[in-house]
This record gives C-alpha cells, sequence and structure tokens, in this order.
C-alpha cells in the first residue's frame, strides 16, 4: 500500500498540546505543518466541488470536536425499509486518504478538509459512561464510518487508547474497518476477542479499477491474517459487489480465497451489499472517475429508501451466488445482508436476520444512548 | 404580506429619484407576475419596490448587517426568480456596487446553494440568449444542482445539450433524464444521431435508452420466463423503482369465470417456477 500523502497539516491552537498533534508536528517536516491562530474556516456550505473534494483528500486538520462522538449508524435511522444491524459509530475523524470511485463521502461530506480529532479523551469518556452504565450488553461500535479506522491509524494511534478501554468491558464490541492494511501499531495489544478487525474487500479486479490508493487483495488478506494470529476475531464486508461482465468469475476467486485462507470459526461475521448510492452523487463519480468506472457504467435505479441501487433481480441474484458459494463449502460461514430492504433478505436468503443464528444480537434493539434520548425529547 | 417588522423604513420615493432600475423580467407572464410591485430599484444602501398603487416602498438599511432581511423582503416580493434571475441580480448588484445581499443568502433565500460554477453556468446559459431555454428553466422550476452533469463537457457540446430542453415534449424529469443519457454517450465517445439533438419524445427517450444500456430493460430475466397468462388475463411488464416486474390485470363476472382465472393463474405460476433465474443479461 502506498505511503500516506499528506500535502498539509494545519493544527489549531487549543489541540497544539494534544498527543495527536504532538505526534504530527514530530512525524511530518516542519513546512507540512502549519499551527492556527483562530480556527479553521469551516464555514463552507453545501456540496463540495470536485477540487474542493480532492483537496479535503490531501490535507488534515488537528482540531476538538464539539459534538457527541458515540452515535447510532445512519442505516438505523431508515428502519422502515432498511434492514440494519444495531451498530453504533465513534467518529474519530472525517474524509479519507484513500479513493474510492464509489465513497459516500462525496454526496455527505460539505468540510472542505480531512479532519482528526484531538480530543480522543473526551470519546473515551462519553463511551466509558455508556459502559459502565450497560456493561453487560452487546453493544457494536465501529468507528468507521466517515473516515477509514485504521488507514491513518499508524499516524494518529486511535487505536492504542481505544483496545485497553474495550478489555475492561467483554461484552462490548469495537470494529475496526478497513481497506488499509495497517494492523502492525496494535498488534501487541492482542489478544482481544472484542476487537473486531474487518476488511471491505472485493476481488482484485475490482480493487484495482474503483479502489483507488487502497491495500490491494493480497495485501488486505495478509494483514487479517497478522490480526488472528494475535487473537483478534475478524470481519469481512463484502460491499459494495459491484457488477462487471466478469462478476462471476471474479467473485468466486474472492470467496475461494477467503476459503482458502480462512475459517467459518476465523470470521466472525460477514457482510454482503450491492453498490448503492445517493441520486446527486453520481455526478461527482462521473467528474471525477469518468464514465468507463464500473459504478457510472451500470443502469441504477431509485429504490424506496432513496438510493440508486441495481435492478431488484441483478441484486438478488448477485447475493444468492455469494451467499451459496460460502454455504456450499460451509453452512457455518455466518452472513447477513447490510443496508438492504427486508424483501431483499427474505428473497436472497430465504431468512430473516433474527432467526440466523450468530446473528440475532446485531439486530436486537437495545437501550437508547444518551444523544439519541435528549434528540427524542427535542422532537416531542 | 410582507411582515410589517420588515417594512420598518418605509419611504415615499418618486420614481424620478432612484438611481436605477431593475425591470421585472419582461419574459414573465403576466399572470406570474408578483401582484404587489412593477419594480424595483436597487442603489448602494437599499432598495425600491414600486407597487401598483404608484406608492413606492423604500427599504433604506444598513447594507451589510441586513442582507438576511433584505433577501427575506426580495424573496417576498419576487418568490419565483431562477437560478439565472438570480445571477443577474447579482450582476446588476455588482455593476452598481451594491452589497444589500450576500450572493450566499440571496440564493440560500430560493434553496439553492450558491456556488462560482452555477454562476458560471448561469452566465453561460444567458449568454446564449435563448429565450426557450430561460422559459424551461423558469417554467420548470429547473435549479442548477439538476444540470450538474454538463459541467463534464466542454461549452460548445453543452450548449447542444442545453438546446434539447428546448425542443422537448417530455416532462420535466425526463428531459433532464434524457440530456443526462445524451451527456453520458458524448462522454463515452459514442457516435450519435443527429436527431437525438432534434425533437425529443417518449420514443426518442426509449430510443436514447437502449443507446446508454443496450442490454438493459428489453433482456431482463423475467422477460425471457416464457410465462403463459392465458386469455383471462393480460399481463404487462413495467417497472416500479428498482423492481421490474409484471402488471396484471383480470375481469371477471361470475364466481366460475373467478375459479377458471384462478386456475389460469396458477399454471402461470408453475410456469414461472419451472424456469430458472438468470441475469446474465442486466447491466
Ligand atoms: S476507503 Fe472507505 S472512506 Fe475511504 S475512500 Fe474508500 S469507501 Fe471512502
Amino acid at each position: 500500500m502506498k505511503d500516506v500523502i499528506l500535502d498539509k497539516i494545519f493544527i489549531e491552537k487549543n489541540s497544539l498540546k494534544s498527543k495527536l498533534a504532538q505526534r504530527m508536528i514530530q512525524i511530518f517536516p516542519k513546512e507540512k505543518v502549519e499551527i492556527l491562530e483562530s480556527e479553521y474556516d469551516l464555514s463552507h456550505k453545501g456540496q463540495l466541488s470536485k477540487e474542493q473534494f480532492e483537496w479535503s483528500k490531501k490535507n488534515l486538520l488537528i482540531t476538538e470536536f464539539k459534538g457527541h462522538f458515540f452515535k447510532r449508524c445512519p442505516g438505523a435511522t431508515q428502519k422502515k425499509t432498511i434492514t440494519c444491524c444495531n451498530y453504533y459509530v465513534l467518529n474519530l475523524g472525517s474524509q479519507c486518504n484513500m479513493n474510492c470511485s464509489y465513497c459516500y463521502l462525496q454526496s455527505y461530506l460539505n468540510t472542505p478538509i480531512m479532519k482528526a480529532y484531538s480530543n480522543i479523551d473526551k470519546a473515551i469518556s462519553e463511551l466509558r459512561e455508556m459502559m459502565i452504565e450497560f456493561p453487560q450488553l452487546p453493544y457494536r461500535v465501529g468507528t468507521g464510518e466517515v473516515i477509514d479506522s485504521l488507514s491513518l491509524d499508524h499516524l494518529t494511534l486511535f487505536s492504542r487508547e481505544l483496545i485497553p478501554l474495550f478489555k475492561e468491558f467483554p461484552n462490548w464490541t469495537l470494529e475496526f474497518k478497513t481497506k488499509s492494511n495497517r494492523v502492525d501499531q496494535f498488534l501487541d495489544l492482542g489478544p482481544c476477542q472484542n476487537v473486531l478487525v474487518s476488511w471491505s474487500i472485493n476481488p482484485p479486479h475490482i480493487i484495482q479499477s474503483e479502489e483507488h490508493d487502497t491495500a490491494c487483495f493480497e495485501e488486505r488478506i495478509d494483514a487479517a491474517k497478522k490480526c488472528r494470529e494475535k487473537g483478534f476475531p475478524l470481519s469481512f464486508h463484502i460491499d459494495p459487489i459491484i457488477w462487471h461482465p466478469e462478476w462471476k468469475e471474479n467473485y468466486s476467486y474472492l470467496v475461494d480465497e477467503i476459503i482458502k485462507n480462512f475459517s467459518p470459526e476465523d470470521i466472525k461475521v460477514f457482510s454482503l451489499g450491492t453498490l448503492r448510492f445517493q441520486p446527486e452523487q453520481r455526478f461527482m463519480m462521473k467528474e471525477r472517475f469518468g464514465m468507463n468506472s464500473y459504478v457510472n457504467n451500470s443502469e441504477m435505479f431509485l429504490s424506496e429508501s432513496g438510493k440508486m441501487r441495481y435492478d431488484w433481480h441483478l441484486r438478488n441474484e448477485m447475493f444468492q451466488f455469494v451467499f451459496k458459494r460460502f454455504k456450499n463449502h460451509n453452512p457455518k460461514w455466518n452472513i447477513f445482508l447490510c443496508m438492504e430492504t427486508p424483501e431483499t433478505w427474505a428473497t436472497s436468503v430465504n431468512v430473516s436476520p433474527m432467526n440466523v443464528p450468530g446473528l440475532k444480537d446485531f439486530f436486537r434493539p437495545l437501550p437508547k444512548i444518551k444523544n439519541e434520548l435528549s434528540e427524542e425529547s427535542i422532537g416531542d | 404580506m410582507l411582515p410589517r417588522h420588515l417594512m420598518q423604513t418605509t419611504e415615499l420615493i418618486h420614481k424620478s429619484s432612484l438611481k436605477c432600475l431593475f425591470q421585472i423580467h419582461p419574459r414573465w407572464e403576466e399572470n406570474k407576475k408578483p401582484s404587489v410591485l412593477l419594480n424595483i430599484a436597487i442603489d448602494q444602501v437599499g432598495f425600491t419596490i414600486q407597487s401598483d398603487d404608484e406608492n413606492y416602498f423604500h427599504f433604506k438599511n444598513n447594507p451589510t448587517q441586513d442582507s438576511t432581511k433584505n433577501t427575506k423582503i426580495f424573496s417576498h416580493f419576487f418568490p419565483n426568480l431562477t437560478f439565472v434571475d438570480l445571477i443577474m441580480v447579482l450582476e446588476f448588484l455588482e455593476l452598481h456596487k451594491s452589497v444589500i445581499f450576500t450572493p450566499d443568502e440571496l440564493f440560500k433565500a430560493y434553496q439553492i446553494p450558491f456556488h462560482q460554477r452555477y454562476r458560471s453556468l448561469a452566465t453561460e446559459i444567458l449568454a446564449l440568449e435563448n429565450k426557450n431555454l430561460l422559459a424551461w428553466i423558469s417554467e420548470k422550476k429547473v435549479k442548477p444542482q439538476e444540470l450538474i452533469f454538463l459541467f463534464n463537457l466542454n461549452s460548445r457540446d453543452r450548449e447542444k445539450i442545453l438546446n434539447v430542453a428546448t425542443n422537448s415534449l417530455l416532462s420535466k424529469t425526463q428531459t433532464l433524464q434524457y440530456m443526462e443519457w445524451l451527456t453520458d454517450l458524448q462522454l463515452l465517445k459514442c457516435d450519435l444521431n443527429n436527431s437525438f439533438y432534434e425533437k425529443v419524445n417518449e420514443s426518442k427517450l426509449e430510443e436514447l435508452k437502449n443507446q446508454r444500456f443496450p442490454n438493459s430493460f428489453l433482456k431482463h430475466p423475467l422477460l425471457e420466463k416464457k410465462i403463459t397468462w392465458g386469455n383471462q388475463i393480460q399481463a404487462q411488464f413495467v417497472r416500479k423503482n428498482d423492481r421490474a416486474g409484471f402488471q396484471i390485470q383480470t375481469f371477471v363476472s361470475s364466481p366460475e369465470e373467478l375459479a377458471k382465472t384462478i386456475t389460469q393463474l396458477n399454471k402461470s405460476l408453475e410456469n414461472w417456477t419451472s424456469n430458472p433465474n438468470d441475469c446474465e443479461a442486466l447491466k
């Protein structure tokens, strides 16, 4: 995987004393680091242009986060149409230094710079408070919603702060979700049964054509093996499955490689998802990646959830294909469809998530977290 | 009616004293004109609106502090401006060095984000001097975000595709879809017949769609299944969002006919399930 290329690191004055800022000052040459006397101007409104979006991938702001760190996964707010796992997100920054053609950040972000939060101690205390209140409940917390969990972790070392905390609360699960191979910085903290390291993975051909600046297929598999050896449970997200003329051959290769390198016991959970994006995102995708990209080439339709998706029959066929290839090998592979409609669930795999052993916990409703409760009372 | 607190500094000024006059866009049809005003004059420190009864409201505000208030008043009197109109207003303000609104706030009042790219698109559209195009944008309330796909083209090709809108018999959504597929095909360097740029109707849309996705709809796996529906049932293949399927219709006037239909439906079901699913043709 290529080194992280950052043109500039901006550090706000009130973050200067943080561990994160100090590390950045140590790692990067002087001319790349700029200390800001006042807060960085984030007043930009609306969608970013292509140029702004690309600039934001190469410039990092070290700043304090002022809101709630700990939130419910956005899929959970679309309960009527989407089947979503009980998933919470801990955002320790935003934007990503890698560059996937389908990345939802292209329509989601309106901040013109990549951010890493310097006050991780606040995030930890927010989490600890919840953990003390509900130590027995199986909350799942992911850090890869608006930033890749690990692609900058060798610089930020956030994983080294989070893993010891989760070790204290074994019923809670932390999930790092990545397309990088940056795991060496935390391996010595293993074994740790409740820290799941997960890879979003695609066949080599798709990685090469659509997932720019990410770790290649073999690097991701090797990194996963390293984590297994050090006692971290693994998970894979074959997501987004992307249609292309040789999709069957290429996804067969992917499944077979996973089967060759791992056993169902190694992989706590598998999720599958097909390509989907907000309708307005297609403009940015076309502008940034051109018409030869597979994501811009396929016919997509507006689905009930408001996102563009492949034809329902095609989605079903893709899910069934991957699902069956795993199950034919060994019925023990734990697979679920993330962000899919209940009908797709029923048709593709003929089961509801609540009936899949091992998946029940992911979908079981859990008590609401503090900021959800306060938002509800404002609404009342 | 404009809320009273927004009308605090109202004075009567005679038309002749107006520094400059912003005429209501002449292409507005009579019945679409805002009811209260005829003219609006903007100067460096405020703006004046001439009402039907020959009175003038003059809003003399602290220009920079009252930008939000000014936009509220302005959008109240001119509720139906397009992004092209708004760029004209901005250019007018700049010409007269007026700072009564900030571009961001003016656009926000019309729920359109302000972007330099939208400005260049509007300027380009104005330069075309194509009244039909302006009328289409106004009538269909086209927002610049809906035309973003045009930015991938050079200005000559953009003009060609914008012109399509003026020859369209399709709805706004269909026209925009048509223009977007045309853009995609141009970017894919497909050789397109000139007729695709002339009169646009439903059948052209279908034709263009087949060019854009040659393996799509017509080869849907459901269509490859030879399902027989019988005489009592009319089945039509339709798409609803991301799902395609059969819309079936029947008419019965007796329990016997209903029983017959149910028997036929059961046969169709058997027919359907005996064919394996195959989506290979889909793109
Ligand atoms: S790795 Fe994830 S966050 Fe980063 S560009 Fe790809 S999809 Fe986006």
